[in-house]
């Protein structure tokens, strides 16, 4: 074997080692299934004819189930949201983590409900896979003020290493 | 030797920087959907007292006008952006000789009233311009005014329609 080619020999075997040795933290992966839906109307008046709506509404506890795979260490999940443009600035959504959901890694943080806002926020964080971590989303603000219309929210949920 | 060990260390690094640059994140999405549905809601407190006509106190007169204020009004309403809502009345038929007028109140901007208006058996707008607003008490005034005299009657009751509608 030339010296060239025990260069090349070399030369591709150390990349595909780095390759993939760092594809392990490539594949670092999430996913959330679930959504909320929330219909406000009369039957939400707090007390018929002439009073306001109820200020708050809650999903169910377990409305968004996160699963986080192919975790290479510690990792940190952050949240945000981007609203339709008729959302009105009155209306505030909140999130909570509602269970640890199982896995062999760990996961701490997030139990209390903290405003979504536009900009990424760091949530929960963990250690290694976590299966089925159970989200509850929280509306405030809902008043009569608020015109009849479709509001839309979309969540965003971004895990990374650490 | 030395070839080969400044290549290494490049690709290393080449390799190094691609997984600093794509490799650690991942995102998921969720949808929350609120779904905000017109409400339209109108009460009223119950019937006003009764109104009770008595004898003028100088002769030739016509019997003084009776009012009752005992009664309000609630209404609870939004509507779409430029649209607005009001509430008309209506009486069943008239008291003969007897016309009866009435008054709304739409304090705090939560409408306009249109101050004392005759009741008929039409509809009469009493409160226009009810955008998104609440209010749970608004005074209803009735006032029975006798215009001409007629033979005397007892427990004549009469039905007062309130409708909330779309403003024109």
């Amino acid at each position: 074997m030339t010296k060239k080619r025990a260069v090349t020999y070399t030369l591709f075997a150390f990349s595909a080692f780095l390759i993939y040795s760092h594809g392990l933290c490539w594949a670092i992966s999430i996913s959330a299934p679930g959504s909320w839906s929330q219909t406000i109307g009369a039957s939400n008046l707090t007390g018929g004819a002439g009073s306001n709506l109820n200020d708050t509404y809650q999903s169910d506890p377990a409305a968004v189930s996160v699963t986080i795979t192919a975790t290479s260490g510690n990792w940190g999940l952050n949240v945000k949201k981007s609203t339709s443009p008729n959302w009105p600035g009155s209306l505030h959504l909140y999130i909570q983590r509602t269970s640890d959901g199982s896995g062999l890694g760990s996961i701490s943080g997030g139990n209390f409900y903290q405003e979504v806002t536009d900009i990424d926020q760091n949530f929960f964080s963990g250690n290694g896979d976590r299966s089925n971590v159970s989200l509850q989303l929280k509306l405030t603000g809902v008043s009569m003020q608020v015109p009849p219309d479709v509001y839309t929210a979309t969540v965003d949920y971004t895990v990374s290493d650490e | 030797m030395r070839v080969l060990a400044k290549t290494l260390l490049a690709v290393g690094m080449v390799v190094g920087l691609i997984s600093v640059a794509i490799a650690t994140t991942d995102t998921a999405t969720s949808t929350v959907t609120i779904v905000f549905n017109e409400i339209s809601e109108l009460a009223v407190s119950g019937n006003p007292g009764t109104l009770t006509i008595v004898a003028p106190a100088t002769a030739g007169d016509l019997p003084a006008d009776q009012s009752d204020a005992t009664t309000t009004m609630a209404w609870t309403s939004n509507v779409a952006a430029g649209q607005t809502r009001k509430i008309t009345g209506s009486i069943a038929s008239l008291f003969a000789g007897i016309d009866l007028y009435a008054t709304v109140t739409a304090t705090g901007g939560k409408g306009t009233s249109a101050g004392e208006k005759l009741l008929v058996v039409t509809d009469t707008d009493f409160v226009t311009g009810i955008g998104n607003c609440n209010t749970p008490s608004e005074t209803i005034t009735f006032r029975a005014d006798v215009t001409s005299m007629v033979a005397p009657y007892t427990s004549t009751q009469k039905v007062v329609t309130w409708t909330f509608t779309e403003d024109a």
